[in-house]
């Protein structure tokens, strides 16, 4: 897959590009590698989206994950526009920046 | 012209690290536990801690924004130099 610009829910466009996702994203957290879909849907339409702790730069982007008992995360910076790495996780933490709203 | 994207090695033979340049991202592992199945859990200071998905137990960290936290101007150039500033960092994983 090419790379790909994809806008958040706050208008933010971030870089997934193809370097991020397998070269270290998925090497890394070797869970993930058939879930890129789900990667990049945790950007464009996030559950919520949280301020990091480690850096007010980052943003935890949230999404819909595999089965019932895991989101996926995704971890971007928003300033530079570029995605910094992604895992599945059970709960959410960080300030919350935005959330999807309740239908 | 050289790009230098990753930095990789084995602290004390115990955990594995996997520098990310670009994205300023530092990955910690167990050695042992390379091949565990695992998710993440975010601590307080935003990086995260990875957990083996059978037990809970922690085998791994992911260090968010390692160089900008952690370091002081440009990266260092030296091996040496960035090995001495790892290691503290992989003993939180032994721990």
């Amino acid at each position: 897959m090419a790379d790909k610009d994809l806008i958040d829910p706050l208008g933010r466009t971030i870089r997934f590009s193809d370097a991020a996702w397998y070269g270290h994203a998925v090497q890394q957290h070797p869970e993930v590698r058939q879930h890129r879909q789900l990667a990049e849907e945790a950007i464009t339409t996030p559950k919520q989206i949280c301020v990091s702790p480690a850096d007010p730069d980052v943003r935890m982007y949230y999404g819909k994950g595999p089965n019932p008992r895991l989101m996926m995360l995704v971890v971007a910076d928003v300033i530079g526009g570029y995605l910094k790495t992604a895992h599945f996780v059970r709960r959410t933490r960080g300030v919350i920046e935005w959330s999807s709203p309740t239908p | 012209m050289v790009i230098t994207d990753t930095i990789e090695g084995i602290v004390d033979n115990t955990v594995r690290y996997h520098y990310d340049r670009s994205a300023d991202v530092l990955y910690l592992r167990l050695l042992e536990h390379e091949e565990t199945e695992t998710y993440a859990d975010p601590n307080d200071e935003g990086d995260l801690v990875l957990l083996a998905s059978r037990t809970d137990e922690p085998v791994g960290l992911t260090v968010i924004s390692w160089w900008k936290r952690a370091g002081k101007g440009d990266q260092p150039d030296s091996i040496t130099e960035f090995e001495r500033l790892i290691e503290p960092w992989a003993q939180r994983v032994v721990k």
